[in-house]
């Protein structure tokens, strides 16, 4: 199947300073990636290359099997076929709701166009808005048309730049799950730029986590949390701790809570040095283990506790219990560890 | 590639626009004799004092006037608001040198009111104190009273568009309105406050009606008399070129204090702006500090003009006005759009491609506003008059055809010098209505398949409408009241109301001259009423 | 995108009608004038009239008027070039942008001194700086030149209008052509010590103020006191009839005059023409109408003048050839630059 977007060992530069390098990637159709990472890693750059508003200083990128930028050449966005939906939203105030969901739809007779506002109007739930002008909606509107906007010409490909970041937390999740449904539903290719990992999760196919200026681990949102790639994407995905080990000679791993098994980095030798990391749900707790651990700290989190129990060494180790069993801080409880997928990385 | 085209087509009409500044700029190659010397010894000194003392009494005076008004009809609620709203706008349609003359025939030793109080009292001459209207105080004065509109306009339009929420803020955190206005309100309005203030010192650097009426040596007055008395053409240019480094000094200054600071406006709800009601002695206070600016900067020399136009306009007023009156319109309006167009097209091309030569293109192309218009004048008059007759040289070599001045003596090389004066204000309003629409615009409209000069067209004109506008009205309002490019630069027998009034009044008949004056201030106020009624509508909108 | 394109294709369009050059192809003369439009227009009208030469007008200051005319080289559509005072005469024949003329009539008519001695100029009408007095508070007999008003005895009495005015400055070069350089200049810094008041306004200023009591003596041309005493404004009227005239130097060079006069412009493409204007407006009737209009005195004999000329008598004018003024002009603004004459 052929690939929507693909990009290939792409860096971009701002007058001679290297944002973002070495990122490759591809996107099938009907897939909804994401660029994750925290402000300033180079995720927004990365998608406005892909764009168009910003040329390359390396690499390639196709879009719909189309070069369209190289160092020193680049198509121009107008004529790249993508959407975009701005983090400001960028509604033109000066036109009416259906104006601007309209403005990219050209080489259409009036009737088809306003056949067609009309339909994503319906589709988002705003044909009431047709006349209203931007600044008369709410927020959660206003994004809401800002995406038709984008999504009306039937772009290739839809690219968001954090489209959800200026809404409160409810409307950000509602959201998030509508407008996948939207992508879904008419087999939209898309890519989101966030800095929040659960509406990548929410939203996202794949994933890519981005961080100092370069694209660590492009794969499943399962992946991501479970099989991080390096040390960046294991601390920046979810909760968890680094858990020392020594590597043992039937090529298991020796922890302060025993011997665990599994699949060992290449060049692991018996003997090194080793980290694991233990994320909250590997941590079971049962009241029936022999490894008792005291409580530390505890926060409640509504359906779970999130305890920092601490290990004899005072290493401390992160485990997830529903809540129902409330335990005080000092209490020593039971725990065994549950860990399917594990990710070690050699010590710093 | 298309961004290209634009930066080099913007780059290539900026750079026209910038030679006469580069024919002035020139002449520190030529060698100048020992005036310099003489210059150095005896009056520079005065020159550049004079000058720097002129223009920090302009801008304080017209800072306290312009702001302090802008914020309180645009921020309070006091009897007569409404009115002040739009009157403040007066008195920008007055040229300096007719409230310079307008005054002195009211102040002077010899004027009714001084007259009129020593008739009262029996004193005589040296008897008494009264303030010396024709000093340097005065001329300070008089730039201010008629400049002050271009900081209230453009500071008021920053009031209205600015969030209530921020002013609020500063509120909730303890701070009442005086400190909410001084920490808050006006940082957040400083680029529009200093756009306006540049205009202000330019046009006082370029004054000369004012300062040589009232015997205020300043390097514009220096500039003529190195030249015409003097007969040294290349000194006054040096002159000329110093001042356009004080313009350079006056821009970079400007634009190093807003060098981080972006000012976008994200087009998103605003809570609407409720008026701060003013009460007792603030409530008086602030008609009366806007009563008093209307008062001096219009009503008083409109209504001297007014008085002395009803006794000269049955000599003054024949066909021949009438003439006046559309030869004054037809140039304000070509030239106005000119420039609209012109300083658009520079904007956006900064917009689209902001390298190192386009923006020193657009900045060059911006100095002329500083220079005194006899200066651009003949910067337009030699490269025209070269280019006509080596055309002329060639044609005839080439095919025994002299096709004489093509450009020199047009009204084209009267707009041209137009454009290199008043681009520079065009090019504010333009450039401060630019700054508050987001690149995601831009962006928005181009992923949707949308060139960029569509985008103009559909996104940036519609949006910019008010500044536009406000470009449009502020160059009319300025090619009105020129003077002495017109002088120059003008085709024969085409007069406009601006030279009549000069030639009558620098006979010293004011009396005469204030038919024309007075048609002039006439004619400014249409644009003036048009801008301040789009100002307020646009505000309607907002709510 | 209506906007732009509108007034687009407005401009395009104007800009063409417009960018068509003015060519005098049937009889016209093209004027570039320092005389103020009221005061040359009507007489080009009568030329007119008996000539059916149509003649074009732009007015302005000398110099920039002469800067034009430099620029556009031999291909000035100007033919002839009037100014104000003798000095640009003089500045534009050194710029080589005149060509000599020579009119019988003209050399009868006009006194040398008024006439460029190559013949590139001819001055038109004559304008007199004399000292103007306030009756009462100025015995005639204390005035006597120009030179004595540096006498101490006039500390604080005397208004003048700024140094950078032409007429002053061509009053200090006739002053240099009769003493010489140091002596001038000894009389500039006497007479600012005793000027009432820093110089500023115009000649008018001077004479109302003198005529409110801030001084005793003012130094203006004639014309304007004459412009005052007919005004119809009863202020102005009742100014200047506080004010006598009195000619300085009668015994020795005379009274500082200068003149308005016009010169051919070498790329003048019918300089016959061009003089049988400047011939016209050396008539009889024209230099009338100079005297009635602007209270200017007649550049040639045996003309009559007004009844306000004739009240201030006659006078002995200084017999400098003007050229003279022009040569020094630039040697006198120097002067008063080092005494301190803003």
């Amino acid at each position: 199947m052929k690939s929507e977007l693909e990009l290939k060992d792409v860096a971009v530069a701002y007058d001679g300073t290297t944002v973002i390098e070495g990122v490759s990637l591809s996107l099938k159709p009907g897939v909804i990636g994401s660029l994750l990472g925290p402000s300033g890693c180079g995720k927004t750059s990365l998608l406005r290359a892909i764009a168009g508003f910003e040329p390359l200083s390396c690499g390639e990128i196709h879009l719909n099997e189309r070069l369209v930028s190289q160092p020193g050449n680049s198509v121009p966005t107008e004529q790249r076929r993508v959407g975009m939906v701005f983090q400001d939203f960028a509604l033109f105030p000066h036109l009416s709701v259906a104006k601007n969901v309209a403005f990219g739809l050209k080489n259409m007779d009036a009737r088809q166009r306003d056949a067609r506002v009309n339909e994503l109007l319906q589709l988002v739930g705003l044909g009431h808005l047709k006349d209203a002008h931007p600044h008369q909606l709410s927020g959660g509107q206003q994004q809401r048309i800002a995406l038709t906007r984008a999504m009306a010409p039937r772009p290739d490909i839809l690219l968001m730049d954090e489209p959800f970041s200026s809404l409160d937390t409810e409307l950000r999740e509602q959201l998030a799950r509508e407008v996948r449904e939207l992508l879904k539903r008419d087999g939209i290719t898309a890519i989101l730029v966030t800095h929040d990992q659960l509406e990548a999760f929410a939203m996202a196919d794949v994933i890519g986590v981005v961080g100092e200026g370069q694209l660590h681990q492009w794969d499943t949102g399962y992946n991501i949390y479970h099989k991080p790639q390096n040390r960046f994407v294991a601390d920046f995905i979810g909760q968890g701790v680094m858990l020392p080990g020594k590597v043992s000679e039937k090529l298991a791993i020796d922890t302060e809570l025993g011997r665990i098994k599994g699949e060992l980095p290449e060049g692991c030798k018996p003997g090194c040095e080793i980290e694991l990391l233990l994320r909250p749900d590997d941590v079971l707790h049962d009241d029936e283990s022999t490894l008792r651990l005291e409580v530390k700290e505890k926060a409640f989190r509504g359906a779970e506790y999130l305890y920092t129990l601490a290990l004899p060494s005072g290493q401390p180790i992160l485990c997830l219990v529903q809540s129902h069993h409330n335990h005080k801080v000092g209490e020593r409880i039971g725990i065994t560890l549950d860990v399917e997928d594990i990710a070690l990385f050699p010590v710093r | 590639m298309r961004v290209n085209y634009w930066s080099a087509s913007s780059s290539a009409i900026a750079l026209t626009l910038a030679i006469p500044l580069f024919v002035v700029v020139a002449n520190i190659f030529v060698p100048a004799g020992e005036v310099w010397q003489h210059l150095a010894e005896t009056v520079l000194r005065d020159y550049v004092v004079n000058s720097l003392l002129l223009m920090l009494g302009v801008a304080l005076l017209s800072l306290t006037l312009g702001v302090g008004t802008a914020w309180l009809v645009s921020m309070t609620e006091f009897p007569g608001r409404r009115m002040f709203e739009w009157a403040l706008l007066l008195p920008m349609a007055i040229p300096a040198y007719i409230i310079a003359y307008t005054y002195t025939g009211m102040l002077d030793f010899a004027g009714p009111v001084q007259t009129t109080l020593r008739e009262l009292t029996g004193w005589g001459y040296g008897d008494y104190w009264f303030p010396e209207i024709r000093s340097l105080e005065g001329a300070a004065i008089m730039l201010a009273l008629v400049l002050y509109p271009y900081i209230y306009l453009l500071a008021r339009a920053a009031f209205l568009s600015q969030s209530l929420c921020v002013l609020e803020v500063s509120r909730s955190l303890g701070n009442g309105p005086w400190r909410t206005f001084f920490s808050v309100g006006l940082p957040l309005a400083r680029p529009a406050i200093a756009a306006g203030l540049s205009l202000v010192l330019m046009e006082t650097l370029a004054d000369y009606g004012t300062v040589q009426y009232f015997g205020v040596d300043t390097f514009t007055t220096g500039i003529f008399r190195t030249w015409y008395g003097l007969d040294n053409a290349p000194a006054a240019a040096q002159l000329a070129a110093i001042l356009l480094l004080f313009v350079v000094v006056l821009v970079t200054l400007e634009r190093y204090s807003r060098r981080q600071a972006r000012y976008h406006d994200s087009g998103r709800r605003k809570s609407p702006l409720t008026r701060l009601p003013l009460r007792g002695w603030g409530r008086l206070g602030a008609s009366l500090f806007c009563l008093a600016t209307l008062l001096f900067g219009f009503l008083l020399p409109a209504g001297q003009l007014g008085l002395w136009a009803i006794d000269t306009y049955e000599e003054m007023i024949d066909q021949r006005f009438a003439t006046l009156v559309f030869n004054t319109l037809k140039l304000a309006v070509l030239a106005s759009l000119l420039a609209l167009v012109t300083a658009l097209l520079l904007n956006y091309a900064r917009r689209l491609q902001p390298n190192r030569t386009v923006r020193f293109a657009v900045r060059a192309a911006g100095m002329g506003y500083a220079i005194p218009g006899t200066v651009i004048a003949v910067g337009v008059v030699i490269p025209f008059g070269w280019f006509d007759n080596t055309l002329d040289s060639w044609m005839r070599e080439q095919f025994d055809i002299s096709s004489g001045l093509l450009l020199s003596g047009t009204l084209a090389a009267l707009l041209f010098a137009y454009l290199v004066r008043f681009l520079a204000v065009s090019l504010h309003a333009v450039e401060s209505g630019l700054e508050r629409i987001t690149p995601s615009m831009d962006e928005a409209a181009r992923a949707m398949g949308e060139r960029p000069a569509s985008i103009l067209g559909r996104i940036h004109i519609p949006m910019l409408k008010g500044s536009l506008l406000t470009a449009l009205l502020l160059v009319f309002v300025d090619v009105l009241k020129e003077l002495p490019a017109t002088l120059i630069l003008r085709p024969f027998n085409f007069n406009t109301l601006a030279v009549r009034a000069y030639e009558l009044a620098a006979d010293e008949r004011l009396a005469d001259a204030a038919s024309a004056a007075l048609a002039i201030v006439i004619a400014g106020l249409i644009p003036v009423f048009l801008l301040s009624r789009s100002l307020s509508q646009s505000r309607e909108e907002k709510k | 995108m209506s906007l732009l394109q509108r007034s687009a294709s407005l401009l395009l369009v104007l800009g063409i009608t417009f960018s068509t050059p003015v060519t005098a192809a049937a009889p016209e003369l093209n004027l570039y004038s320092a005389r103020k439009e009221a005061l040359i227009q009507p007489l080009l009208e009568r030329f007119t009239e008996q000539t059916e030469i149509k003649v074009n007008l732009v007015t302005g200051k000398a110099d920039a008027l002469l800067k034009r005319l430099s620029s556009e080289g031999r291909n000035s559509p100007a033919d002839i070039l009037l100014t104000t005072d003798a000095g640009r005469l003089h500045r534009a024949k050194a710029a080589g942008v005149t060509q000599p003329f020579n009119s019988e009539s003209l050399n009868r008519l006009v006194p040398a001194n008024y006439r460029d001695p190559e013949g590139h100029w001819v001055g038109l009408s004559v304008r007199s700086r004399p000292i103007l007095y306030v009756k009462g508070k100025v015995d005639p007999s204390e005035l006597s030149s120009y030179e004595a008003l540096s006498d101490s005895r006039w500390k604080g009495r005397i208004c003048i209008r700024s140094s950078s005015n032409i007429y002053n400055q061509s009053l200090t070069a006739s002053l240099i052509a009769g003493n010489g350089k140091a002596e001038t200049e000894n009389w500039a810094k006497g007479l600012v010590a005793n000027l009432a008041r820093p110089p500023k306004g115009g000649d008018r200023d001077q004479i109302k103020a003198a005529a409110a009591g801030q001084c005793d003596i003012a130094i203006a041309n004639t014309y304007y006191l004459a412009g005052m005493l007919n005004s119809n404004k009863a202020d102005q009227v009742a100014a200047a009839e506080k004010m006598a005239v009195f000619w300085p130097n009668q015994g020795d060079r005379g009274a500082h005059v200068n003149v308005s006069g016009a010169a051919i412009t070498r790329s003048s493409k019918n300089p016959e023409t061009a003089l049988k204007l400047i011939e016209f407006l050396a008539s009889e009737a024209s230099q009338q109408w100079y005297a009635e209009v602007n209270g200017e005195y007649p550049v040639r004999q045996g003309v009559a003048v007004g009844d306000t000329l004739k009240a201030w008598g006659e006078f002995k004018a200084d017999s400098l050839n003007l050229g003279q003024l022009g040569e020094l002009n630039g040697e006198a603004v120097m002067l008063m630059d080092r005494a301190g004459w803003r």
